[in-house]
């Protein structure tokens, strides 16, 4: 099928929760526990106020570190708990994507399905943009009065009663779909990195808190692992599973995770034939409004949504990584990188 | 037993001056924004005159029953709303007996840290409970007080969905009488094109010369192309803050019950902060503010339009452009033309091109869609600053900081 577009991107493997990170982070843990006992009590044969205060100051930190250790965990544990019953309850669960187990595997599933979906309708304007050049114009010539020159006569051109510019505007919205799909893609790969996120940033940030002079560093470390690997993941099975779910394109035609040139067709180019032989009925206007609701929720999820689930990720991270530690804007970072 | 007595009440002497110095303000302005929360849900929905269109786009019909404004996914099951909001009290009740046993164990051992912090986080409590008795609380009263069919209104949500509807329908009415303006200056321009290209050719003896005395429309075909794509940008704005409002109902409430819940817990209350910061500044103030600034305004624009017949509008619109109602009257061909370029571009006789075609356009057109656009931008602006200032009283300073959705505006 020309628009039989197969689901391109990589569905994420997971492979449950990250257990030897958090059991490294709270073997750390017990390490700095145990020096700090040991100071403790050396503490007491040196006669040393200060190294008391210290020891006793690490093991407070190091046990509220156990207790994030152990908060996280559970945190973890949730997520990876099969977020079906939850996600149907609330009707936000992608077509084909009722076989995700864990919300990382939903999220990538969702955002896989959106993006395929996105595809056929840039597709579907890419091929449309051959048509408006098939209707003709005509050209009239009239030579009232031969003679041995070209004569005397009229011409007159009839443009084709395709607009002029509509090739153009199709090339551009063309062009749009396939840059904003750029970053969609670098979504998905962020996405299949969130669990490394969540492992790896948790625990060195756990680790780091525990050490005396490293403890804003760390606060600042397990807000960017919390925020990109499970905010960030839980915003994206909602939203797009939202999109996904209320988008009568997606949901009538996305079938095991492709696209059919028939469906698409039916559901995006009757609505534009409805909105050039349009007639004030219900009928008619409900067609015209599915063409408006159809393509702009797709181009809201190429725009809009990636930005607003951004800004709400950089929003948790500034905030949490304020209340346990240095404040963090990764997007700031980000920006200024670039 | 006196001296227990009196402790406790030192203590909520000492808890209620300090909600009272450093929260008062922010808990009225949430109060007040409830409170105007229930002034447009029972709003009477704005009839748009029954056109397929917005009927279609807003309210939903045929394979498309929702329309963009879709349920809050809350209400994708029955009860839904009710599930969220008891899970927000169960973490709150949690919350406060862990704080509970928090001061008990300061009071037997004797910590003042820890006595102030469970002194702290009772007061937290104590607004987060408040902020859920009013916001859930309101919508929920006006939710199940209105009962007048002339507000539009989803069965089973507490959320009001009928403001949501009434902003789509305004934009959508503004937006469907643009439709078959841009499709009006598309026939006008095929014709224009018709007429410039007409070219006189008098060659009698291989050498003579061309004429083509309609060039000069070329300019006012330009002219023409710049209003179309003004109108286009405008549609494309209204169809897109429609989608957005769709949104905002359907996934923000989540930020309501979310906020609450990370409001609870201290590590997260920034984060909660900034979530109830968003819902009060997009899913409350952004619809008021459009339905406040476009209800005064669109009905009348909108009713210069009677007649949405998208193939009688062009067939009225081209014949005169055409026939100029007669009013061309100059007798060589030249001059012909020149008066009708003169009559379409400043005026004539004719009804529908009585202050001219480009005047005209810009009055009865433009003029109503760069209102709604100046709404739109306002309402999103005063939004967004609500959203700010509500997450800073709440002690959330990520909005600000990260300056993303500056750039984005």
């Amino acid at each position: 099928m020309l628009l039989g577009f197969h689901s391109l991107m990589l569905q994420t493997q997971v492979s449950g929760i990250p257990s030897g990170w958090l059991l490294f982070g709270a073997t750390a843990v017990m390490v700095v526990i145990f020096i700090a006992a040991i100071v403790y009590m050396l503490s007491n044969l040196i006669h040393s106020e200060n190294a008391k205060q210290w020891s006793r100051f690490q093991i407070y930190e190091a046990m509220l570190s156990f207790l994030l250790l152990v908060v996280f965990a559970s945190i973890i544990l949730l997520f990876t708990l099969n977020p079906q019953p939850v996600f149907k309850q609330l009707n936000i669960i992608s077509p084909g994507c009722q076989g995700a187990t864990e919300i990382f595997t939903l999220a990538s599933c969702d955002l896989s399905q959106f993006n395929v979906a996105s595809i056929s309708v840039a597709s579907l304007i890419y091929y449309s943009s051959y048509f408006t050049g098939i209707a003709p114009g005509a050209t009239l010539t009239i030579t009232p009065i031969p003679t041995a020159g070209d004569g005397i006569n009229l011409q007159l051109t009839v443009p084709s009663v395709v607009p002029p510019d509509s090739a153009s505007f199709m090339n551009l919205l063309f062009e749009f779909i396939m840059f904003a799909l750029v970053f969609n893609q670098l979504q998905l790969m962020m996405l299949s990195g969130a669990i490394l996120f969540l492992s790896v940033f948790l625990t060195l940030g756990i680790l780091a808190r525990t050490l005396g002079f490293s403890r804003t560093f760390g606060g600042a470390m397990i807000a960017f692992g919390l925020g990109l690997g499970i905010i960030y993941p839980l915003l994206i099975a909602i939203t797009y599973g939202f999109i996904n779910v209320h988008v009568p394109f997606i949901t009538a035609c996305l079938q095991n995770g492709s696209i059919t040139a028939s469906c698409a067709i039916s559901n995006i180019a009757k609505p534009v034939l409805a909105l050039i032989f349009y007639s004030n009925t219900t009928a008619s206007g409900a067609n015209v409004a599915s063409l408006f609701v159809n393509i702009g929720y797709v181009l809201v999820g190429l725009t809009i949504m990636p930005v607003m689930v951004i800004a709400i990720v950089d929003a948790f991270i500034v905030d949490f990584s304020r209340a346990i530690g240095e404040q963090m804007s990764f997007a700031t970072l980000f920006s200024k990188f670039i | 037993m006196s001296s227990q007595i009196h402790n406790m009440h030192l203590f909520i002497r000492s808890l209620a001056l300090n909600i009272s110095k450093s929260r008062s303000i922010a808990i009225i302005a949430l109060m007040l924004i409830a409170l105007m929360a229930l002034v447009p849900t029972i709003a009477s929905a704005q009839t748009s005159g029954g056109n397929g269109f917005t009927q279609g786009l807003c309210s939903g019909t045929g394979s498309n029953s929702t329309g963009v404004i879709p349920n809050s996914i809350l209400t994708g099951q029955s009860n839904g709303e009710q599930q969220a909001l008891l899970i927000s009290l169960l973490i709150i009740f949690t919350m406060f007996m862990i704080v509970a046993l928090l001061w008990i164990i300061s009071n037997i051992m004797n910590l003042n840290v820890l006595k102030n912090l469970a002194k702290a986080e009772i007061g937290e409590i104590i607004i987060t409970v408040i902020i859920v008795l009013v916001f859930i609380g309101t919508f929920s009263v006006a939710s199940s007080g209105i009962s007048s069919t002339n507000v539009v209104h989803a069965a089973g949500t507490s959320f009001g969905k009928g403001i949501f509807v009434d902003d789509c329908t305004y934009l959508a009415d503004s937006s469907y009488v643009l439709i078959p303006e841009i499709f009006g200056i598309n026939v006008v321009r095929w014709v224009i094109s018709i007429v410039t290209s007409l070219k006189v050719t008098i060659t009698p003896t291989y050498f003579g010369f061309i004429d083509s005395p309609f060039q000069g429309f070329i300019l006012f075909n330009k002219v023409l192309a710049l209003l179309e794509d003004i109108t286009g940008a405008f549609l494309l704005l209204n169809m897109g803050t429609v989608i957005l409002l769709g949104i905002i109902y359907a996934l923000f409430p989540i930020f309501l019950y979310a906020g609450v819940v990370l409001r609870t817990l201290p590590w997260t209350r920034a984060a909660g902060g900034a979530f109830l910061g968003l819902f009060v500044g997009f899913y409350i103030m952004f619809p008021i503010l459009l339905h406040v600034m476009l209800s005064s305004y669109i009905p009348m624009a909108v009713s210069q339009f009677p007649n949405g017949n998208l193939t009688t509008n062009q067939s009225q619109f081209v014949s005169s452009m055409l026939t100029l109602g007669g009013s061309v009257s100059a007798p060589s061909f030249l001059e012909k033309g020149v008066n009708y370029l003169a009559t379409i571009s400043f005026g004539g006789s004719s009804t529908l091109i009585a202050n001219g075609l480009v005047n005209g356009y810009i009055v009865a057109v433009i003029e109503p869609a760069m209102f709604t656009f100046l709404a739109i931008v306002i309402a999103f602006i005063i939004s967004f600053d609500l959203a700010e200032a509500t997450g800073d009283l709440l002690g959330a300073p990520s909005l600000r900081a990260s300056g993303l959705f500056n750039k984005l505006i």
